[in-house]
Parts: C-alpha cells; sequence; structure tokens
C-alpha cells in the first residue's frame, strides 16, 4: 500500500464531496440572503423534505443493487388515497396505516417480481406499473382528492410539532433513516445486497439467493413510498391521486448527489440525507432569492449533471490502480 | 506428503452445441500437490476448470469424485461446499465491499442469524491472512482501494476461508508484476504446505517447473499426458503441447513477393518494446506468441488503436504516423480483430445490410439508399469468399462462425485494403471453414495485398505464412523463416526464458 | 410481394382506426364565463318549456328565452377586440355564427329536438379532474335526453392526439365536433379542416386562433375581478383598509386564462385605493405550489393575502399557510370539492366558480341547434359565482349533483 498522506487528505475530500457542496450553498444562500438562517426556514427546508427523504432512502437501496424504480411516486398517491377511503370508512387508525404500508409493500413486490422474475427490464416495468397505480388511484377516488379529519393521523404524519416547534413527521423521518441504516449496515440482507450491486457473480457463487434479495427490495422501496405518500396526506390532509409525480426523480436525483455509486454496489446513507438538503436548500434558496420557476428548474438540473459527473470521476480514478 | 487423492476426474467430456471441447479427460490430483494444467489455446482448460467449479455441467457418463466419493456439481456453491475453490482471471471480488466482508463471503452459510457478523468476519479473515504470511492486508479496506496483486492474495484467502482443499487457479500471474508473481508462487507453495492441493494454469513453463509436481498436458480437447517433476523438460512439454502439422492439410501457394510496403522500426508502446519488422507485398506476416506477449497490441498500434511512444513506421515508402482508424483505413489498411463484433459486425442486421455498411454514403443519393447496388454488392462477396447462405436477406446472427468472418472479410475488401490486420482469423470457426479462410487470404496475396496474421494456433501460423515474429512478454524474441521454423522453435521463444 | 402485402394491410389498418369510434370515458374543461358578474343560480322552467314546444317552421333556438344579448343577431362585434386585447392577449379568432352574443344565468332548461339523429364528436384535452368530470357527464346527460350519438376523444393533454382525433372523425363523417383544445394554438389547422368539409365546430374553451362556428365563453378577467372583490372586502373587515402585502400564484407557462384572472385580480384589488405590494409565485403542481409558498411567506412574513390562478395552487398555498401557521387570508379561481372543503372550515376565505355541468350542457344545445338549422349566437357567456362561507354548502350541491359538502367532509375527530 502506497497511500501517502496527500492521497488520504485527497480520498477524504472527494468523500465528502457532497457534504463541503452542501456547506458551500448553505454560506452562499446566509450571504446573499438574511431570511435563510432563520430556524423557522431551516425547520420548513427539513418538513418538506421529508416524503422525499424517504423516498430516497429506499432509493439509495435500490440504487445499491443496481436497479431503479420509479414506480413509487405512483405508489405513493395511491397509498394516500387508500387511506383516506378508509379513514372516511372509519377504519382505526392504526389499522388504516397498516394497510396503507401494506399496499406499498405490495406495489413493490409486483414490480420486483416482474422485473426480476419476468428477467425484463426493471426500469420499464416501473414506468408501466407506475401508470397502473396512477390509474388505480384515479379510480377509486373519481378524479377527487378525498379529505382526511383524523387529527392523530395529520398531527403525526403532517402539521402536527413536539414543544412548539419540532414538527412531528421528523420523527418518522429519523425512525426511516434508523431503519434504513441497520437495515444496510447491520443486516446480512445489506451485506449480501453490496455483494449482489458490487459483483453479482460473486454473489451467485457465494450461494446468495440473489433474486429474493432483490426482491426484498423492491418490497422495502414500496413500503417507503407508502410512508411518503401517508406524509404527502397528512400535509395537504387529503388523499389526492394527482401528487407524487415526480417523486421518483428528485429521490434519484437526491441519491446520486448523495454520492451512491450510480453503476451500484456502493449506497451512500448519509450521502443521501445530504442530497436530499442540497435539493431543499437549493430550491428554497432560490426561491427566497425571488428567482422563478425557469432559473430553479435549471439551477436544480445543472447540480445533478455536475454530481453525476463527479461520481463517474470518481468511480474512475478510484479503478484506474 | 501423503498421496492420498482428493479429486479424481473420470472421463469427463463436455460438447457446445455439437462441437466437442473435451474428451474423456481423466485428472487425478493429490492431497497437497501443485499439479500444473498446460495447453496452447483452445485445448479445453478453461472448460475443464469451469466444469469442476460447476459453472459448466459435464455430459453425462463423465464423473467427479472427491475423496473418492461422487459429488454432483451443478452449480458453483456446489463446488465451494466440496471445498474446492476457483480463482478466475477475472476477479471475482466484489469491489464495494471490505477485505473481510470479501473474505466471508463464501462462508456465508455458517454466520447464523439475520445480522452481520462483523467482528466475525474481521476474526475470520485476519486469522486466514495470517496464515499465509500476509498479515500486513487491512481488513477494512475497500477492495477498490488495493492493487491488483493484493486482491490476488485476498482471493486466496477467500479460498482458503472457505476450508478448499483444492484451488483452482486460471492464469495467477498474467496480469501482475514480476515481484508480484514471485511472491504469488511462494504463497502457492505455502498453500502446498498446509495440505492444500492446487490445480495451476499457466502458459509460462519456466513457472509450472518451478512449483508444479505434476504437469498434465491438454490438446484439442484431448488429454495428452500427465508428467511427473522430475520428467518435465521443456522439450517433452513443448513436444505434448504442439504436435499436429497442417502444412499438408493446407499447402501454400507460391505467391512471388515484392516490394516493402511496411517497416517498423523499434516500435514501442506501453505494452511492447521495440519492435522491429518488415512486411512485402504479397506476403503473410505472421506473428505468434502467448496471450498477453503483446501480438494484438502491434495490430492496434499500427492502426491507431494504441498510443506509441517511440519508433518509427514507414507504409509505401511514407512515413506513416497511425492516429485514429478513420485515416488508417483511408491509407489501406484493414483490422479484422479477433472480435467480431468489434470489426463491425453488426448480428441483428442481415448480411446485405453488414457488407454494405461501409461507404454507405457513396451508395446513397440524397440519403436514400439505392438497394440495387447493395444486393450487386452483397451477390458479389457471396460469390467471390463463397459465403454460404440461402439468401443475403438472412440474419448474420443465424450464420456460423466461420461465414461471419467471410461477411466481415466482405465488408472490409470493399475498401481494396493494401494490408490486412488479421487477429487471429480463424478463432471459434470449424475445421473445415479454417481451409476456406487460408484459401481467401492465399487469393488475397495472390493479388497484391498484405497480410499481417496474428494467431494463437500454431499449426496454421505454421502453414499459410511466410515469416513468423515471435513475441514474449512484450519484447520481440526473433523472425523466423517459416520453411525453417517449427513449433518447438516457436514455443521455445515463446515460452521459455 | 411481402411488401405489397404489408401495405394493403397497413392501410386496411389505417381505414379501419378511422372508422373506430375512439371512445374514452371523460372529458373537462376549465373554463368558460359570462360576461358579467351572475351570482344567482336560478331559472324558470316551465316558462321554458312552452316556448319550446311553440317553435314552427322557422327555425328558431330553442333557448331563446334564457339569453341576454350583449350583442343583438347580426350586429357586427369582434371578441378579440371587444375581450381579448382589454385583458392584454393577442388573439386572432373568428366567430362564423351571426346569431348574436349572449349570455345565460345557469343550465340550459330546454332541450332542442334533432332533426335527425346527430353523431357528434367532443374532443377532450384532457378528462382527469373536478371539472372535466362534470362537463362529460352534463354532455353525455344532454345526448341522452336530445336522442344523439356521441364520440368522445381524451388527448391526455396532447394536441397532437386531439389533431389526430379531429382527422378521423373528418374521414368518419361526424356531423359536428365540440372541442375543448389542449393546446390554443396547433389545433387550428385541425378545426380549419374540419369546417372546410362543411363540419360545423363549436369550442368549449375558445381557442385563439382560427374561425369556429360559435363559443362557450367565460370571461376571466371577470373572474379575476370578483376574486379581487372578495378578498378586497376580507381584507377590509380584518385591517381596516385595502392595502399591504399580496402573494399571488400563477403558471410559470403562458396561459390566457391566467393572464386574465390575474389581471381582473390585480384591479380589483387596486381600485380600493390602497397601497398593494405584490410578489409573484410560479407553480404547476400542488407540491410546488406548497413548497414555493412556504419559502415565500418565510421570506415575506408581513403577507397579508395569498391567491391562486387555479386549484392546484390553491391546495397548495392552504397547506404552506397551515405549516408557517401565519394569518393569511386565502382566495382564488376553482371550485374543485377540497376547496369548498377548506371554504366551509374557515381556511379559505373564497373562490369564484363555474360550472364544468354548464359548459358541457350548452354546447350540446347549441351544437344540436345548430345542425337543425338555426342562427345560433356567436358567443355564448356562461355565469360566475362568487363562493364564500355563506352559500358554500348549497353551491357544492349545485356543482356535484347528488352530493352533499357535509356528507363530503364527513366527521371531524379528535
Amino acid at each position: 500500500m502506497s497511500i501517502t498522506l496527500w492521497n488520504k487528505i485527497k480520498k477524504k475530500i472527494l468523500d465528502l464531496r457532497t457534504l463541503i457542496i452542501l456547506i458551500f450553498i448553505c454560506v452562499l444562500f446566509a450571504v446573499l440572503k438574511d431570511t435563510f438562517y432563520n430556524p423557522i426556514n431551516l425547520i420548513n427546508i427539513l418538513k418538506r423534505s421529508i416524503y422525499i427523504a424517504v423516498a430516497a432512502f429506499s432509493t439509495t437501496l435500490m440504487l445499491t443493487q443496481g436497479n431503479l424504480d420509479i414506480s413509487v411516486g405512483g405508489t405513493a398517491a395511491l397509498v394516500g388515497t387508500i387511506l383516506a377511503i378508509i379513514l372516511k370508512a372509519n377504519v382505526p387508525l392504526p389499522l388504516a396505516i397498516l394497510v396503507g404500508l401494506l399496499s406499498g409493500a405490495l406495489a413493490g413486490l409486483i414490480v420486483g417480481i416482474i422485473s426480476i422474475k419476468g428477467k425484463t427490464e426493471t426500469f420499464l416495468v416501473a414506468i408501466a406499473m407506475k401508470y397502473v397505480y396512477v390509474g388505480i388511484a384515479y379510480l377509486i377516488t373519481r378524479g377527487t382528492p378525498i379529505p382526511i379529519n383524523n387529527k392523530t393521523f395529520l398531527n403525526v404524519f403532517g402539521t402536527g410539532e413536539v414543544f412548539g416547534f419540532l414538527p412531528m413527521p421528523i420523527f418518522i423521518l429519523i425512525a426511516a433513516f434508523l431503519l434504513i441504516w441497520f437495515l444496510y449496515k447491520k443486516t446480512k440482507y445489506g451485506y449480501y445486497l453490496r455483494a449482489i450491486g458490487s459483483n453479482i457473480e460473486a454473489a451467485i457463487v457465494a450461494g446468495i439467493n440473489t433474486d429474493r434479495i432483490k426482491i426484498i427490495t423492491f418490497v422495502i422501496n414500496g413500503t417507503f413510498a407508502a410512508i411518503a405518500g401517508l406524509n404527502l396526506a397528512g400535509i395537504f390532509a387529503f388523499g389526492s391521486p394527482s401528487v407524487a409525480s415526480d417523486l421518483a426523480l428528485d429521490a434519484i436525483a437526491a441519491v446520486v448527489l448523495g454520492g451512491s455509486a450510480v453503476s451500484g454496489g456502493k449506497g451512500n446513507i448519509w450521502g443521501t440525507v445530504v442530497g436530499v438538503l442540497i435539493m431543499g436548500v437549493i430550491n428554497n434558496g432560490l426561491q427566497l432569492l425571488g428567482a422563478q420557476y425557469d432559473i430553479q428548474s435549471i439551477i436544480k438540473g445543472a447540480i445533478i449533471v455536475i454530481a453525476i459527473l463527479l461520481d463517474s470521476w470518481v468511480s474512475r480514478t478510484e479503478y484506474a490502480k | 506428503m501423503a498421496s492420498e487423492i482428493i479429486l479424481e476426474l473420470k472421463n469427463v467430456s463436455k460438447t457446445f452445441s455439437g462441437v466437442t471441447v473435451l474428451k474423456n479427460i481423466d485428472l487425478d490430483i493429490k492431497k497437497g500437490e501443485v499439479h500444473a494444467l498446460l495447453g496452447e489455446n483452445g485445448a479445453g482448460k478453461s472448460t475443464l476448470i469451469k466444469i469442476v467449479s460447476g459453472y459448466h455441467s459435464m455430459d453425462e457418463g463423465g464423473e467427479l469424485l472427491v475423496h473418492g466419493k461422487k459429488i454432483d456439481i451443478k452449480r458453483p456453491k456446489d463446488s465451494i461446499n466440496a471445498h474446492i475453490s476457483t480463482i478466475y482471471q477475472e476477479l471475482t471480488l466484489c469491489p464495494h465491499l471490505t477485505v473481510a466482508e470479501n473474505i466471508a463471503l463464501d462462508k456465508q452459510d455458517t454466520f447464523k442469524g439475520m445480522l452481520q457478523q462483523q467482528k466475525e468476519f474481521t476474526r475470520l479473515s485476519r486469522n486466514t491472512l495470517n496464515s499465509i504470511d500476509n498479515p500486513d492486508i487491512d481488513t477494512k479496506l475497500l477492495i477498490s482501494d488495493l492493487s491488483i496483486a493484493k486482491r490476488q492474495i485476498v482471493e486466496i484467502a477467500k479460498a482458503v476461508a472457505s476450508d478448499a482443499e483444492v484451488i483452482l487457479m486460471d492464469e495467477p500471474t498474467a496480469s501482475i508484476s514480476q515481484k508480484d508473481a514471485e511472491a504469488l508462487m511462494h504463497l502457492v507453495l505455502k498453500l502446498k504446505e498446509k495440505g492444500v492441493s492446487i490445480i495451476y494454469i499457466s502458459h509460462r513453463i519456466h513457472e509450472i517447473r518451478q512449483i508444479a509436481d505434476r504437469v498434465t498436458v491438454l490438446r484439442d480437447g484431448n488429454k495428452i499426458g500427465t508428467l511427473k517433476k522430475d520428467e518435465m523438460t521443456d522439450e517433452r512439454i513443448i513436444n505434448m503441447m504442439v504436435g499436429r502439422d497442417l502444412k499438408q492439410m493446407y499447402p501454400k501457394k507460391k505467391v512471388v513477393l515484392g516490394e516493402t510496403v511496411l517497416s517498423v522500426e523499434n516500435l514501442t508502446t506501453k505494452k511492447f518494446r521495440n519492435v522491429s519488422f518488415s512486411v512485402q507485398r504479397g506476403e503473410i506476416f505472421g506473428i505468434a506468441g502467448l496471450v498477453g506477449a503483446g501480438r494484438t497490441e502491434i495490430c492496434d498500434a499500427l492502426f491507431g488503436r494504441m498510443p506509441i511512444l517511440s519508433g518509427t513506421i514507414e507504409l509505401f515508402g511514407k512515413p506513416y504516423l497511425p492516429n485514429k482508424p478513420k485515416d488508417c483505413i483511408d491509407k489501406g489498411i484493414a483490422y479484422i480483430t479477433e472480435n467480431r463484433k468489434e470489426s463491425g459486425l453488426c448480428l441483428p442486421l442481415s448480411v446485405n445490410e453488414n457488407i454494405n455498411l461501409v461507404n454507405l454514403r457513396e451508395k446513397m443519393r440524397l440519403g436514400i439508399v439505392n438497394q440495387n447496388r447493395f444486393e450487386e454488392l452483397s451477390e458479389k462477396y457471396r460469390n467471390t469468399l463463397d459465403i454460404r447462405i440461402q439468401s443475403i436477406n438472412m440474419l448474420v446472427r443465424k450464420l456460423s462462425g466461420g461465414n461471419q468472418q467471410k461477411v466481415v472479410l466482405g465488408k472490409w475488401l470493399e475498401f481494396g485494403p493494401q494490408l490486412i490486420l488479421f487477429d487471429e482469423p480463424t478463432k471459434g470457426i470449424d475445421v473445415g471453414t479454417k481451409a476456406e479462410i487460408y484459401r481467401i487470404m492465399g487469393d488475397l496475396v495472390n493479388q497484391g495485398v498484405s497480410i499481417i496474421m496474428v494467431s494463437s494456433e500454431l499449426p496454421e501460423i505454421l502453414a499459410v505464412t511466410d515469416r513468423i515474429l515471435v513475441m514474449r512478454e512484450g519484447e520481440m524474441k526473433g523472425i523466423l523463416n517459416t520453411h525453417e521454423a517449427t513449433s518447438e522453435r516457436i514455443m521455445r521463444l515463446a515460452a521459455l526464458n | 410481394m411481402k411488401k405489397f402485402i404489408i401495405l394493403t394491410i397497413l392501410i386496411a389498418l389505417l381505414v379501419g382506426c378511422a372508422k373506430v369510434p375512439v371512445t374514452t370515458e371523460d372529458q373537462t374543461t376549465e373554463d368558460q364565463a359570462t360576461e358579467e358578474v351572475a351570482v344567482e343560480v336560478e331559472a324558470d322552467v316551465e316558462a321554458d318549456m312552452d316556448e319550446t314546444e311553440a317553435v314552427e317552421v322557422v327555425p328558431e333556438h330553442s333557448n331563446l328565452a334564457e339569453f341576454t344579448y350583449v350583442k343583438q343577431p347580426g350586429e357586427e362585434f369582434d371578441i378579440n377586440v371587444d375581450y381579448f386585447e382589454t385583458v392584454g392577449i393577442e388573439s386572432d379568432l373568428q366567430i362564423a355564427s351571426t346569431g348574436g352574443w349572449v349570455k345565460v344565468d345557469g343550465s340550459p332548461q330546454a332541450f332542442p329536438e334533432p332533426n335527425e339523429t346527430y353523431t357528434i364528436g367532443v374532443a377532450m384535452y384532457f378528462t382527469f379532474d373536478e371539472v372535466a368530470g362534470a362537463i362529460l357527464d352534463a354532455v353525455k346527460d344532454a345526448a341522452v335526453q336530445m336522442g344523439v350519438k356521441l364520440v368522445i376523444h381524451d388527448a391526455n393533454n396532447d394536441q397532437t392526439a386531439q389533431n389526430e382525433a379531429l382527422e378521423n372523425w373528418l374521414l368518419q363523417g361526424v356531423d359536428g365536433v365540440i372541442v375543448y383544445p389542449a393546446d390554443f394554438h396547433t389545433v387550428a389547422p385541425a378545426i380549419a379542416a374540419l369546417r372546410e368539409a362543411g363540419i360545423p365546430v363549436i369550442a368549449g374553451n375558445p381557442p385563439m386562433t382560427g374561425e369556429v362556428d360559435s363559443m362557450n365563453f367565460l370571461n376571466h378577467y371577470d373572474i379575476g375581478w370578483m376574486s379581487g372583490v372578495q378578498l378586497a372586502e376580507a381584507l377590509m373587515e380584518k385591517k381596516g383598509e385595502v392595502s399591504g402585502k399580496v402573494l399571488y400564484g400563477t403558471l410559470p407557462i403562458f396561459h390566457p386564462n391566467a393572464v386574465g384572472r390575474v389581471a381582473g385580480f390585480k384591479d380589483a384589488m387596486d381600485s380600493y385605493g390602497g397601497d398593494i405590494e405584490y410578489i409573484e409565485v410560479q407553480s404547476l403542481k400542488q407540491e410546488e405550489a406548497y413548497t414555493k409558498f412556504q419559502d415565500a411567506l418565510i421570506s415575506n412574513p408581513d403577507t397579508d393575502v395569498a391567491w391562486a390562478v387555479m386549484s392546484a395552487t390553491m391546495l397548495g398555498i392552504n397547506a404552506a399557510v397551515k405549516d408557517t401557521g401565519m394569518e393569511v387570508l386565502i382566495g382564488g379561481v376553482d371550485n374543485d370539492r377540497p376547496i369548498l372543503a377548506g371554504i366551509a372550515n374557515g381556511d379559505i376565505v373564497g373562490t369564484i366558480a363555474y360550472s364544468g355541468f354548464e359548459s358541457g350542457s350548452w354546447t350540446l344545445v347549441q351544437m344540436v341547434n345548430l345542425l337543425n338549422g338555426v342562427d345560433i349566437p356567436g358567443v355564448l357567456g356562461r355565469p360566475i359565482n362568487a363562493v364564500d362561507a355563506d352559500n358554500v354548502a348549497e353551491m357544492f350541491s349545485y356543482y356535484y349533483k347528488g352530493e352533499t359538502l357535509e356528507e363530503y367532509m364527513g366527521t371531524i375527530e379528535d
């Protein structure tokens, strides 16, 4: 091993590149606009990033195994509408939430089984199933958002606060993060997942049931999409079929920004948190500065492209040994 | 050393879609021996390894015995469970996992519960690395942070950790430096001391003589014989590897050689050094050597696919600096690579479309394809090259290797090349069609074209060339006149220090 | 030979496609209105029925009694000058019918009897939203009433798809076409082709380019104006003056209806003479409106009014205001169920609404009259209604027939 000190420093900088970007843009916005560092503003960035973060966590697992499931937006919308409908029918809240989560898991399972067992392109299956899920959401609501009146639900998943400032859904975010972190770092599932994404041949040789592990990831992804859908339903106090249409793309962008390898094998859950925050901060900061839709869109896209190029450059230098 | 037989193959054969690549192989591996497998490319070594490691299944009638008990190996995991580990040329490590996680991967059955037992992983890998004298590898590093040589050691540790009694190594020294190769051979001897048996595949005869207890030679899917350590002389090994003589089967036509077409002086790139030779009009110039000796790379350099560090080239008497493939084509050079798909064969398209991919612009008017000219051209090559197809609209994917090669040739001939670089012209082609490819090559040189031909098949290179350049490990070892050359002389230059 | 067969099959398929009626489930249109503010919905059914029966030899419009004329039959007018230019929109729309410009007060009270069984194409830009559902229900109801055959197409916001459907109908030989375009300009050639072939066209959602026989019309400037009045009154009540900071949510894309609404809203607010600062916030989707208004509210904590050009914006604003906990007056345009629910529970001051049901019924009534040989009004303006806490329950049941607001909102649990 001949890693010199400089190489070590360089490696650290590369590892922390997204965090450095986040700090940089935070400082930039703080200098440009005094309202940015208002605690209310920071909490709001966090609060509205929750549903994207939750979807991005499980998307990190997806990307680690080398798949992308863009049906999650449809799943989130569908779960929100299912929950609203069964709450309206006076189903007890815990049961309703359970049904919502199971619906999400089932939605993920279907995409997983079709694409893995059917040996097809996940991306295409997911596009198709997103149409199906959104269609079902429109069908069961007849296109009308269904109001949600359950105060407990609205507090926990929506606008409730603890200590007068901390949004309650933040606990859902923390729980989701811990769960993903545990799965990824501590369970055999996480280990196999990384092995599969890293070198599927080696995983097969080791006797790992790769299909099963992959399908589990789809189920987790669907369940987390369901949590995102519940969060959205809580925010708007409606189960609406038209929400979350861009959820999958926002989540993927955040994961890639966070430095997970696009080619699979290397997920970065902390990085995903940073990626979500970067997206949230950019949107927020530009809006505070008075930039309109056009400029925001361009800058968001440009930052994602830079992150992808950086990822590609880093992985090339990593292997050039 | 105990002479207990650990692994035994009986009557193992393998047929791929009608082509027999292994015939009735018997092999026995004793405990704690290093058993070398040797043979030319295509002799069947890789297939044999893949049967033992569970990637291919053997044909009916063969048997594999471990400790005298018949074992059915259907998938790679079965092989590992039978304590057989395989280390392939392309490494089978997971680059984003740590050293410890990789070493523990094949041992997963022994870790109970739902959780990763990182402490156990670390302990297992630490112990294993210590036991093979490589305690300095940090088990927490990612594989992607290690050098190739270190990765290979981790791969061996992974095999040892899974309690392998037999380790198969497929050309382990092919892509590492001399120093690392020596360390690796030291490690092989260390394993042998611990009672592990090694099946060691290498082209480097000196390595084999250094560490092998026995060597088995394969040729054309047949086992030619097994030599004990004291019987291993270079002569005997080389004799067993070569053997057959194609000169009688494919008599070379006499062609009068013309002026010098290409001359190369001290050509050096990253992959080879100080290569000098010249090619005359009407000559078939062969380049021989083992895989990785730098043969293909010479063609790559001449075709502008590899940067030239130093040296000069003259083409048709003018200085020539290969820049990019397009320029080389314009200067009259064609390059038919070993990989037919790389040479521009589009498998899902028809013969007609493939042949016409070249010079497409000339055959179109205002962007519209002139079908008649297309078909005219395809029919011309179908006849002159004797491409055996029912119709020129057949898809190339459905053709045999030989006919595909003819389509590639037809395509390139449309450029009217003066010099053809031909890498492994008969790779994947059956014996009958090989003769036709040689005939076409003969016709071409008769018309004044020159050919540089890279081949791993010594009989073929001896049969069709005028002169042969032999390469070993990036160095030019000599140029032989073919009528004076023999397989043994070439093999000696190509494989011996 | 093979090529010939394939070609033949292709042609057969194309012809076949043209003949198969494209039927889809739904439709919508978002906009139509009357020239003037009409708040009350009432009508004298019996009187109208009598008149319809009295129609004799000279074809007379079945709904003559419901019309209030803005321009008399035969009177010259230019909708581009008289409406679009006044709200700053460049437009080149010609109206072929010379039956004047009328406004109506509500749904048609009479249905004409068709001279023969007409087949009428209804081309919708999309069918999956509140107003769209209502339009489609109304068209279907009216068709049953009159005994008219319908062919319905859902373009899913793709004008290319809609144009293709219109061309198919031309080959198929429908008697008339009602079109709610996805794009106001690129629909023009398809409409021109229909009219050239003698097939009359009524625009449900007026196109800015080209010529149609008649159009069904909502005055978006008035919609905006009424909304401005609604919020200005509420602001007056709260602060004692109509001044302060107003965030108004509009679209990032150019949409003539949005332009009219914004202009009307600002003019109404300004007409109170106070000092008002306007801040524009652009969004398309509900989540975008939510986050962007959150940001805008945080950087403008002194905001008095948040106004929405359409429903998705208003729902996003509602969630954002709840999040920030600020006391902001919310108002805007559209009458989706959740908006009406928001008015009922006091989150939203009010909204300006119009009925998709009326739009659907009127276009079909107009079309059948036209095919019967009546010189129908070239412009039919529909009513717009201000909805606030006082009339929201009543209006909910008017817009969503057979439903009640109470039932929709469900019981509030603690």
